[in-house]
């Protein structure tokens, strides 16, 4: 053992806690860095040299740098965030929703539609009063505008949901390639096989936690340290490669997500983008659905009331509103070229006229094609028979005709969308441009004092209609708001739960991987002052040496 | 080993803390600034529903509220003339009472029928009464006149009906074909100058016959009504040929005169033999369909008169030979009895003759038939007794006994009336003008009638007024419940975040600011 060995000593205690300084420099750098994960050294004991049967010690041998992850934790944060991700953009919709609808301040439909209903009231009580008449127009007017904002309102927000998601697979694309390419620069470091690419690591984990908060996935660390994702059964990464999503718009007008081709939309359940499909879809079957629903069955009964009743010129068989019209969407993918040709309603009457929505579809019953008309929402069948082109296709009022020859003969597997909904909106508006052509008698003479249908239309407005579950319109509309409203709540409250847990989890991973400035800066007196002695031993080697020389 | 705590986290958790108690305090500064408690459906999905439905509610009754508003002033207005028709009515009966009296001279009864007919007018002016241009007694037809100058009523007989509550129509008006007429009253059609045929009056169980055997002839509707008030009296029946004796006849205060009849002389003989001495007894037959009755009436209505009968077999009582046609009341005066039913001709001087029947006493039913052939068979469709030509025009075709109300039976306009007691004033006609105040009192009653109804139902639409005024309160109170904020509650909440922040914003300057770097030399 030689006096150099003192030297080698102090060289690797510099070395060492220089390294150490470095680390807790960095690391205090790094104090506000999202997602870093802090990091320190662990110093080993050099390999001893055995002299006269005694172990010495060489100083400090090899230095890792490693750094605080919990594995276990990010795992969570993975699956919490997508279910962040979820809440937060449900909440997003349904409380734009539910502003559209927000009766807690007089502004909403419930307001104009019960002016109308007294507008009538006004025209029983005067029904000669040609300013009670306008004044009924009018309201009906600002009745029929105030339906219209609402709906364009709620398909405002649709579109804008769309347009959500549309960003969200942007944003998933760029995550993914840039996931792929932090998975390529791992495995270049750590081809070795130990996990040393720290900071690569980190990138990667942050970029996976963004992603997690737009898409639900599952994934996977492989040998190489790459790791593939899987979201809504497609690979997004794998290795080196990313694939990316495509949004493209459908029928309906809404954005289906594929990967690779294929639709994977409802497989999509939590993330933002799971979010945006899930509120879209909630919005279109509840609040939107619903009032059409609502707006329909007004148009119907009150249509035909007035058609019954005569107006002061003792003209009859007149419509109040403009009459419900059939909407029809051909939903067939493929199949053949077969169109509908007409579709109409045949019988208006409540008891008729259902205001469902329906599926025409074909199937073949023992060698002969068969229509089949299902219900939309609940897939009951409503009829069946052999298919004839050009014959009368006649179910719940409404009448189709789908004509055709050659590649124009529906096939299995066509599908037509057929609604009395759809439009009912978007065509509802008044159709008398006077008040003297309000049908308010019965009496075919037309008195100026006979209110008598009038009556029967107040009476209705009031009335439980079977169209509507057996609602009254007010009720209805108040089964509606109060719907969205619960949505709304029930979406907040997920919210907040879900809020409160990622947080939870945030100051679980900040506990490991945090970076503490006090305990850094203990670490910097700590490792100033073994750098000072271990540079003290070489002064005293040194001074060792030069008094060995000077011998 | 206890969790590890980086500044990072503490500062982590205040901002959280922070943006919670901001997002409260912003929630209770929306309610204290708009003092709702819910201010959009989430807030309280439940309430949200109540406080709609509770809007839906008040808005309701604020409706109702006007409808009743309308309906009081139809009403209101419909009482006023009521009350203004009472009071012609009165003076009318105050005049036909006077006229009446037989110090009356035709000169003060015509002076009086200019008075009557300047009534008419006003009368026609208060059945046009109108509400906001409207005809108040139109029905439907509110922008017809009521009545035309001449009293024809023009509009329809509906009822306006309006809301008044959920569910609850009621009606504001009352239509003029009802409300300017009695209805009590039972007027025959329009008659011709003369008619022929029998009349049978049922009452109290008993028949009486009028004109029977030989028919009215050529009848004018005063005969007729003569006739009714002082019918024939007695049904005494006898075989197709009576026995030989003698009758001693006597009319009020003249000279008995005696009557020989001989074995040959059937009834009919009698009947003619008796109206040919023309001494004051009128005779008549009526066949029942099997025998022949005999019957009497005085030639002067009210006369008592009286037959006695001395048969050739000695005995003038029992039912064998002449002494068939004895009767005790014979022998004495004998009055006309009370028929129940008094009958009244109504002219309004352009020759329409029509007739009415009053109960007399009130409250005792009759019923009128025709046997207008002369078959005697009454009310025989084949017949044509149940038509509306001739005498038929008297029958009544309703199946029961009860009243004088069959189709052929109208009610009497107030105009009506008035039009009557003027020609009665005119024709300078005492039983014309008494007749009147008959009707005028029963127009009266028919004012009197309508005000109650038109009255009561004032009452209730006040009534209900002030039912949807309180329920209003009440939902009022209800709703400001469910969607009020607690003022003084969230004022608390108020000023607790506020001591929370500022705790935590002195708390939190001091910890995180602190480190060990402050204390490296």
């Amino acid at each position: 053992m030689s006096l150099l060995g003192l030297f080698d000593i102090g060289r690797s205690g510099i070395f060492a806690n220089q390294l150490a300084l470095r680390v807790a420099s960095n690391n205090i750098a790094n104090v506000n860095t999202p997602g870093y994960s802090r990091q320190d050294v662990i110093m080993q004991i050099a390999n001893p040299v055995t002299l006269s049967g005694h172990q010495l010690g060489r100083g400090v041998g090899d230095v890792e740098v490693r750094r605080h992850f919990d594995n276990f934790t990010f795992l969570q944060i993975i699956g919490q965030s997508s279910n962040f991700g979820r809440s937060s953009s449900l909440q997003e919709g349904l409380s734009n929703i539910e502003q559209i609808l927000n009766e807690a301040q007089d502004f909403g439909l419930s307001n104009t539609m019960e002016e109308y209903f007294n507008a009538w009231q006004d025209v029983v009580t005067t029904p000669d009063g040609s300013a009670q008449r306008s004044s009924l127009l009018v309201a009906a007017e600002a009745f029929v505008n105030t339906a219209k904002q609402i709906e364009r309102d709620i398909t405002n927000t649709i579109d804008f949901v769309n347009d959500q998601i549309g960003d969200a697979v942007k944003k998933i694309n760029v995550l993914s390639k840039n996931i792929a390419e932090v998975n390529g620069k791992i495995m270049e470091v750590e081809a070795g096989g130990i996990e040393t690419a720290n900071v690569f690591r980190d990138q990667r984990e942050n970029m996976m936690k963004d992603l997690s908060e737009l898409i639900e996935y599952d994934w996977y660390a492989n040998t190489d340290g790459s790791v593939t994702i899987v979201a809504g059964r497609g690979s997004i990464v794998a290795g080196v490669r990313d694939f990316p999503l495509s949004s493209t718009l459908n029928l309906e007008g809404d954005r289906d997500i594929y990967s690779s081709g294929t639709d994977i939309t409802p497989f999509i359940k939590a993330g933002e983008l799971g979010g945006f499909i899930a509120v879209r879809d909630d919005i279109k079957d509840n609040a939107l659905h619903d009032l059409r629903k609502m707006i329909a069955s007004i148009t119907q009964e009150t249509n035909v009331i007035h058609y019954a009743g005569y107006d002061t010129a003792s003209n009859t068989n007149v419509d109040f509103f403009d009459s419900l019209r059939i909407f029809r969407r051909d939903d067939s993918t493929g199949g053949s070229a077969a169109g509908i040709t007409s579709a109409s309603i045949f019988d208006r009457s409540p008891g008729a006229l259902t205001l469902d929505e329906y599926d025409i579809g074909f199937v073949d019953n023992a060698g002969t094609l068969d229509y089949q008309v299902r219900n939309h929402k609940t897939g009951a069948l409503v009829a069946q028979n052999a298919y004839t082109s050009g014959a009368n296709i006649d179910f719940d009022g409404i009448r189709v005709v789908i004509t055709g020859a050659g590649a124009n003969v529906p096939v299995v597997g066509d599908s037509f969308f057929i609604s009395p909904l759809e439009q009912a909106v978007q065509n509802f508006n008044g159709s008398l441009t006077d008040g003297s052509l309000v049908a308010v008698a019965q009496s075919a003479t037309a008195p100026p004092g006979d209110n008598t249908n009038a009556i029967v239309m107040v009476e209705r407005y009031s009335a439980s209609i079977a169209n509507l579950n057996n609602n009254s319109f007010n009720e209805y509309y108040q089964e509606i708001v109060a719907t969205v409203g619960s949505m709304s709540q029930s979406a907040m409250d997920s919210l907040k739960f879900d809020d409160n847990l990622l947080f939870e989890l945030n100051n679980r991973r900040e506990a490991v991987s945090g970076v503490s400035l006090d305990e850094e800066a203990a670490n910097l007196i700590r490792y100033q002052r073994a750098f000072e002695a271990s540079a003290r031993i070489i002064k005293l080697t040194d001074e060792l040496l030069e008094l060995v020389i000077n011998l | 080993m206890s969790t590890r705590i980086t500044a990072f986290m503490l500062y982590n958790q205040f901002a959280n803390s922070l943006s919670k108690n901001l997002t409260n305090m912003s929630k209770v500064q929306t309610q204290l600034a708009t003092g709702k408690r819910i201010t959009k459906p989430s807030d309280d999905v439940i309430g949200l529903r109540g406080s709609m439905a509770y809007k839906v509610s008040i808005n309701a009754l604020e409706q109702f509220g006007r409808n009743i508003g309308e309906g009081l002033s139809a009403l209101g207005l419909t009482e006023s003339a009521m009350s203004s028709t009472s009071n012609l009515f009165n003076r009318v009966r105050e005049l036909a009472i006077s006229e009446s009296n037989d110090t009356a001279t035709g000169d003060s009864r015509e002076i009086t029928s200019f008075e009557v007919k300047n009534m008419f007018n006003e009368l026609v002016d208060i059945g046009n009464s109108k509400l906001n241009d409207k005809y108040l007694f139109s029905g439907y037809m509110t922008k017809t006149r009521s009545f035309s100058s001449t009293g024809t009523y023009q509009g329809d007989t509906n009822n306006i009906e309006i809301f008044i509550g959920d569910g609850i129509k009621s009606k504001t008006n009352v239509t003029g074909d009802v409300t300017f007429s009695d209805t009590s009253k039972l007027v025959t059609n329009v008659l011709p100058s003369t008619m022929s045929g029998n009349i049978q009056l049922t009452s109290g169980g008993s028949s009486y016959y009028l004109k029977t055997g030989d028919e009215f002839a050529g009848a004018s509707p005063e005969e007729i009504r003569d006739t009714i008030n002082a019918p024939m009296t007695g049904t005494y029946l006898t075989a197709a040929a009576v026995g030989e004796g003698t009758l001693t006849l006597k009319a009020g205060s003249g000279n008995p005169v005696t009557l020989q009849v001989s074995a040959a002389d059937t009834l009919t003989d009698i009947r003619a033999n008796i109206n040919a001495l023309n001494m004051g007894i009128t005779a008549g037959i009526f066949t029942d369909g099997a025998n022949e009755r005999l019957f009497f009436r005085p030639t002067t209505s009210g006369e008592g008169i009286s037959i006695e009968v001395s048969d050739i077999d000695g005995n003038d009582t029992d039912s064998t030979g002449l002494s068939a046609l004895y009767h005790t009341d014979l022998k004495s005066n004998l009055t006309a009895d009370a028929l129940g039913a008094e009958a009244f001709v109504l002219d309004d001087g352009t020759n329409n003759k029509r007739m009415f029947f009053e109960q007399n006493p009130v409250g005792t039913t009759f019923a009128l038939e025709v046997d207008e052939d002369g078959d005697g068979l009454f009310a025989e469709v084949g017949d044509g007794e149940a038509d509306t030509t001739g005498l038929s025009l008297l029958h009544h075709n309703s199946a029961t006994t009860s009243n004088l109300t069959g189709n052929a039976f109208n009610t009497i306009t107030f105009f009506e009336m008035l039009n009557h007691f003027s020609n009665a004033l005119t024709n300078n006609d005492r039983f014309g003008i008494q007749s009147s105040i008959l009707l005028v009192d029963g127009a009266l009653d028919s004012v009197v009638n309508t005000t109650a109804d038109v009255g009561s139902r004032l009452k209730y639409f006040e009534d209900q007024k002030g039912r949807l005024e309180d329920s209003e309160i009440s939902f009022k109170s209800s709703l400001a419940v469910l969607e009020d904020a607690d003022i003084a509650e969230a004022a608390m909440e108020m000023t607790k975040i506020q001591s929370t922040l500022e705790a935590m914003r002195i708390s939190s300057v001091r910890n995180l600011t602190q480190s060990l770097f402050d204390f490296l030399g």
